[in-house]
């Protein structure tokens, strides 16, 4: 027998003896029927009232479960899901403002009380120690405050604001941070805070009472001092306190104080670090000390001369490298065109004109025509 | 036209130089009166490396390829004293057959190098059809830029010039024929293909106007 012949046989057994399987299974099917509750063994014992369900017919009859049997079984849900509310109530005596605030829990805002600025009697010299830890404060730490006054978060951001300031500015500034009432003594050298930090740099240091931004002191290096006008100094400093002042908390205040310096400090590098005079008077703000309106308008105006002065080069500059660009394009274009000229020319085939001489020195193919040279 | 033995002037239809006497025949009866065969690289003298060789080759090849019509030997040898290189290369390109692409080039637009190192001469020949277009002049600016190479036994780059400067002049040839209308009227057919045509209609009329570079036969 062949391997095709073994095939065909295989094959035909193969169908036959499923054909028989599928007719033996119908049979047995008929011949035995799934079982099925009667009438008196469902719902007699009351326990089957817990009893899984299936379309209305129950899957276990009822008169084979046992008590046991449906302690095994999952407890009844509740028709109605239990309120949170409940359960909140239950717990009123834990204080959810410490964990939500007062604006969902449906309290009034706190409002707090006007501070008064203290009283001039009231002030206290900084002592040694203190100034003895701004000195041995690290340069790169840019907010000193050796009394803790302010948190942990604040601090963070703070600082961090500060170094970002101190990384792109030119004028870096360093900020120390003193109780409401505490005054510099007289005769402090402030120029070793910050381990010296503040001699070898441009810098501004402020001292900061914390709560009473108004009488922040501001000092500066005196190559940036030379350099600044003393009305711009001044508006400065009523600028940055202006700012603070709009709103009560302490923390608060000191950082809008911040981040007016620092915008102050960019604007001051600009008059001090400038190449051009006229730039520098040009980007000179004229502020009134309090006027808010007055002082947001001048900032804009002096923000629209900035860029307007910095606009005018940046042109020029932007014409010079269109123009090169087009000068690069137009030899790049030329170029790529004699490239691809001479590669046609190179890919060329040539076919000559044909001419035809007369023959010379006898010669059919060449008259001797030519050159010679002796080389040596 | 000079001669190839005395390089004095030569009349177009000179059947013998008037100074030396030199003709065809006057070789033949040294060098025989029968065809040769030879490859376009012929180095008796072993002038040449393998390697020059094969770059030699394909650079053959392609400017074989680039014009069809045209061929490119090379002949080093030494020569006996009787002979000079430019009689050689005379001769050479009258009795001699090339192994070139095509069989069917033919002589008229060929170029034969003949370098004789012992005797420090090098010579081009040229067919009647290359000599109308390249005239003696180029042929001896060739040869100058070929001779420092020559002389510091470079033979291999010397001829690498030669193919590199005889391209550049037979392609300046080429597109002024191509701008020139009586030289390159073309057929349309081979307009689309890129191609001059060897024979055009306005060939005769060519011939009529400039009798003195062409000749009917």
């Amino acid at each position: 027998m062949n391997r095709s012949s073994f095939r065909v046989f295989f094959k035909a057994t193969f169908a036959l003896t499923f054909t028989y399987g599928l007719i033996l299974g119908s049979e047995i099917d008929r011949v035995l029927p799934l079982p099925e509750w009667q009438a008196p063994e469902v719902g007699v014992n009351p326990i089957s009232a817990r009893a899984p369900i299936l379309n209305g017919t129950p899957l276990i009859p009822s008169a084979l479960l046992t008590a046991e049997d449906l302690q095994d079984l999952p407890p009844m849900l509740p028709a109605e899901p239990p309120s949170l509310n409940a359960q909140i109530d239950e717990e009123r005596d834990f204080d959810l403002s410490l964990f939500l605030p007062d604006s969902l829990l449906g309290k009034p805002l706190h409002i707090e009380e006007q501070v008064l600025p203290t009283p001039a009697g009231e002030f206290r010299a900084l002592d040694d120690s203190f100034i003895h830890t701004c000195r041995l404060s690290p340069p790169d730490c840019y907010l000193i405050d050796p009394d803790t006054h302010v948190s942990e978060t604040q601090r963070e951001d703070l600082s961090r604001f500060l170094e970002f300031h101190n990384r792109d500015a030119k004028i870096s500034a360093y900020v120390v941070v003193t109780d409401r009432d505490q005054t510099i003594p007289e005769g402090v050298d402030l120029s070793q805070i910050g381990s010296g930090i503040l001699t070898s740099r441009d810098s501004c240091l402020v001292v900061y009472p914390l709560g009473e931004p108004w009488r922040a002191r501001v000092f500066l290096s005196n190559s940036v001092h030379r350099k600044a006008d003393a009305g711009y100094l001044k508006s400065l400093i009523d600028d940055c306190a202006t700012d603070a002042k709009e709103v009560t908390d302490p923390l608060e205040q000191m950082h809008r104080f911040t981040v007016r310096l620092s915008i102050r400090l960019f604007w001051l590098e600009k008059v001090t670090h400038a190449e051009n005079p006229s730039l520098a008077e040009a980007s000179m703000p004229t502020l009134g000390p309090v006027d808010t309106e007055n002082r947001e308008a001048a900032l804009t105006a002096s923000m629209v001369r900035e860029s307007q002065v910095e606009n005018s080069n940046p042109k020029k500059w932007i014409i010079g490298m269109c123009v090169l660009l087009s000068l690069i394009a137009l030899v790049a274009s030329v170029w790529a065109w004699v490239a691809i000229h001479h590669k046609r020319l190179r890919t060329h085939v040539w076919m000559l004109p044909e001419v035809e001489a007369a023959p010379r020195l006898g010669g059919v193919f060449s008259g001797g025509g030519g050159a010679s040279i002796h080389y040596r | 036209m000079k001669c190839p033995r005395c390089h004095s002037q030569v009349q177009p239809n000179a059947e013998h130089c008037e100074f030396c006497g030199f003709n065809s025949s006057v070789l033949c009866s040294k060098l025989g009166d029968h065809w040769v065969r030879l490859d376009r690289l012929t180095d008796p003298a072993n002038c040449l490396r393998l390697g020059e060789r094969r770059i030699l080759e394909s650079s053959l090849d392609e400017f074989e390829r680039r014009f069809p019509q045209v061929f490119f030997a090379v002949y080093f040898g030494v020569l006996p004293q009787s002979f000079s290189s430019s009689e050689v290369a005379f001769w050479l390109l009258n009795h001699a057959a090339f192994g070139t692409q095509e069989i069917t080039k033919r002589n008229e637009y060929g170029v034969v190098l003949v370098v004789d190192p012992s005797a420090s001469t090098a010579s081009f020949g040229l067919g009647y059809a290359i000599e109308m277009m390249a005239s003696e002049i180029e042929a001896e600016r060739i040869l100058r830029l070929m001779s420092p190479h020559l002389l510091k036994g470079d033979y291999g780059r010397a001829v690498q010039t030669a193919i590199n400067q005889l391209d550049k002049a037979l392609r300046k040839i080429g597109k002024s024929s191509l701008r020139d209308p009586r030289v390159s009227s073309t057929h349309a057919l081979a307009t689309d293909l890129g191609l001059t045509p060897l024979r055009t209609p306005a060939r005769t009329a060519l011939v009529d106007q400039e009798p003195s570079n062409y000749r009917l036969d």
